[in-house]
């Protein structure tokens, strides 16, 4: 604190009925030219947070028996917005080996994680495609049996009177 | 990039393998068209002595060049069998067309006197499932015929 801080007192600058004392007089001009030293501890440093906070976006009011917190904890809580939290919350619910894993991987091996997901799910689809196809023709062939044992030449047309 | 075109193109081709080869083989399992038809047949020797010649002349008409197997049989009344040489060929050695084919086949002398049948089973195959699979077949030919008489 560039500035020396003076708690204020409630009885600064009135002056009660009394005579003019030297004394009290004597007082205030020492008091004038002396600079109060700061002071960090209880009284000051509870006031000097609530300097602080009383602009952060939430704010309790000037007679707040909350103490809070450091700065930096501070501007992390303001920043954070509800899928922020969210997101946050979702990242200390995971398994520790889960982080301890990924601690351990470096962004070139991350990488390489994509590409694997990503060779997984094409593989997925591949295969999905190749069941279509043949679930297709064994459909289409097991038709055409049907119909050949019952008589029918289902290719009569393209066939041409062979 | 280019390792997911050539999945892709992998993909392709195997798909299209297997609609091809499915394809395929549906165009060839429908196809049960009996590529001979016999029109008339005459036993030109009703009564035959044992070891002695039936002669049968049978009008065939050649519809299809296909694959054709005959087997071919003689029963006696006596329970005798007696398999004559198939008749196979790849393709219809004159064509196509409607022919007169007489067989001459020799009786067997231990055939005894009675009532006697001719067998003809044949099987056609036009194309590969045909062949390997599924072949095409018709209700066997029986010639009935009369053995009599003593061998010499």
């Amino acid at each position: 604190m560039s500035q020396s801080y003076r708690p204020p007192r409630g009885d600064e600058n009135v002056r009660t009925k009394g005579p003019r004392v030297p004394v009290e007089s004597f007082g205030e001009g020492m008091r004038a030219c002396m600079q109060l030293p700061d002071r960090g501890i209880g009284e000051d440093q509870l006031e000097r947070v609530r300097q602080e906070v009383r602009h952060d976006p939430v704010y309790l009011g000037e007679n707040a028996q909350v103490v809070a917190f450091p700065p930096h904890l501070r501007r992390l809580f303001a920043s954070m917005s509800e899928p922020d939290v969210d997101r946050f919350e979702k990242l200390l619910a995971l398994d520790p080996k889960t982080i301890v894993w990924i601690s351990e991987k470096n962004t070139k091996e991350l990488t390489n994680l994509d590409g694997a997901v990503e060779f997984i799910t094409s593989s997925r689809t591949a295969a999905r495609v190749l069941m279509w196809v043949c679930g297709t023709a064994v459909a289409f062939v097991g038709g055409v049996v049907a119909l050949t044992k019952s008589g029918i030449d289902m290719f009569s047309i393209i066939r041409g009177g062979k | 990039m280019s390792l997911r075109i050539f999945g892709y193109g992998c993909l392709g081709v195997i798909c299209s393998a297997i609609l091809g080869t499915s394809g395929m083989a549906c165009y060839w399992l429908a196809d049960r068209h009996i590529p001979v038809e016999v029109i008339r047949t005459e036993v030109v020797t009703p009564v035959v002595k044992p070891g002695g010649k039936l002669i049968i002349r049978q009008t065939i008409r050649y519809t299809r060049e296909c694959r054709g197997h005959v087997d071919r049989v003689l029963y006696d009344s006596r329970t005798h069998r007696k398999f004559l040489v198939d008749v196979d060929y790849e393709r219809p050695p004159r064509g196509l067309g409607e022919f007169v084919v007489t067989f001459v086949e020799d009786v067997p002398s231990y055939f005894e006197a009675g009532e006697a049948s001719y067998r003809a089973i044949p099987v056609y195959s036009c194309n590969i499932v045909h062949q390997y699979l599924w072949p095409l077949t018709r209700d066997e030919t029986i010639i009935r015929f009369k053995v009599e008489g003593t061998p010499f």
